[in-house]
């Protein structure tokens, strides 16, 4: 029974040596190229960064422009006052609305 | 000499002569060639990592790319106290296990498929043919005893340095190396390829 088990036993070993060698022989690799996909993929992600922050930059650069024409084309002037919208508010005028309420 | 050759030459005399530091350094600074350098160097490394978890499939090229760019991206943080490689070998490791979450298929089903389809390409029984056999017993592992596995006797990494990589302690990492490697014989076994078979046959074509 013993020498059956022993026998079992040597049979593991002899398998498990087996299976670490086949595994420590794996030759796993990538295929031809990998290195210019690697580097390929790099700088499209560079550039899909660059043209995203592009198209941010360019839409908000026109939404400025439109406020700066629309502000001009309706007070006449590109002053602080007519950008914050306070053109034909005088301090008088705020002076009463404070003391009204 | 084809382009791929030229390139890698061009590479090589570059910067072979560089240590390391000296070429995280030359990342830092923008040196694309020295991150290709880099790539070229560890890739068989990172394909060891990344296709002895997920298998031979076309999803461990994109990953094994991934690991490369996440490198490129986190090489500010990278502050050498580990190797290149041990540094990669963790981001394999870490994106491997999360596009095995993400597959969630019955590795069984891919197991038998595959064996049949080797079982008729292979001719004779060599050590090719059991090398197969483990290979695709090495799928259906579950995917803890798998990373054990593949960085202890597939990358040769000691015990220590696998517990780092995988972040668990020495014990766990031993036990799950002697669980693995029991799972992967029954797996083996249960597919009736019987290894005495397998070395019955390799030594009769071998006389």
């Amino acid at each position: 029974m013993k020498k059956s088990e022993a026998m079992k036993k040597s049979g593991e070993v002899h398998d498990y040596e087996i299976i670490n060698d086949a595994l420590a022989g794996m030759d796993y690799s990538f295929s031809q190229g990998f290195t210019d996909r690697v580097m390929q993929r790099l700088e499209n992600r560079s550039i899909d960064l660059f043209s995203s922050f592009k198209r941010v930059a360019l839409t908000s650069a026109a939404a400025v422009a439109l406020l700066v024409m629309s502000v001009y084309f309706t007070d006449g002037s590109l002053s602080l006052d007519s950008i914050f919208g306070l053109q034909n508010y005088s301090a008088e005028q705020e002076f009463y609305s404070l003391l009204i309420n | 000499m084809s382009k791929h050759q030229i390139a890698q030459k061009h590479l090589r005399e570059n910067f072979a002569k560089y240590s390391e530091g000296e070429l995280i350094d030359a990342v830092r600074h923008g040196k694309q060639n020295a991150f290709a350098w880099l790539v070229s160097q560890y890739q068989n490394d990172v394909a060891r990592t990344v296709i002895g978890m997920l298998g031979k499939v076309t999803e461990a090229d994109d990953v094994g790319q991934e690991v490369f760019i996440r490198f490129y991206h986190s090489v500010s943080k990278f502050r050498g106290e580990s190797s290149i490689k041990t540094y990669l070998t963790r981001i394999a490791i870490n994106l491997s296990l999360n596009e095995l979450k993400r597959r969630k298929v019955k590795r069984w089903l891919v197991f038998e498929e595959n064996y049949k389809e080797t079982k008729a390409l292979s001719d004779d029984f060599e050590s090719s043919e059991i090398k197969e056999m483990v290979d695709l017993a090495l799928n259906e592992l579950e995917p803890n005893f798998r990373s054990v596995v593949v960085l202890r006797l597939i990358q040769g990494y000691s015990t220590k340095e696998s517990a780092e990589i995988l972040n668990l302690p020495q014990g766990t990492v031993l036990s799950r190396l002697a669980r693995g490697q029991e799972k992967l014989r029954q797996i083996i076994l249960k597919h009736e390829t019987n290894m005495d078979f397998v070395n019955h046959n390799k030594s009769q074509n071998t006389k």
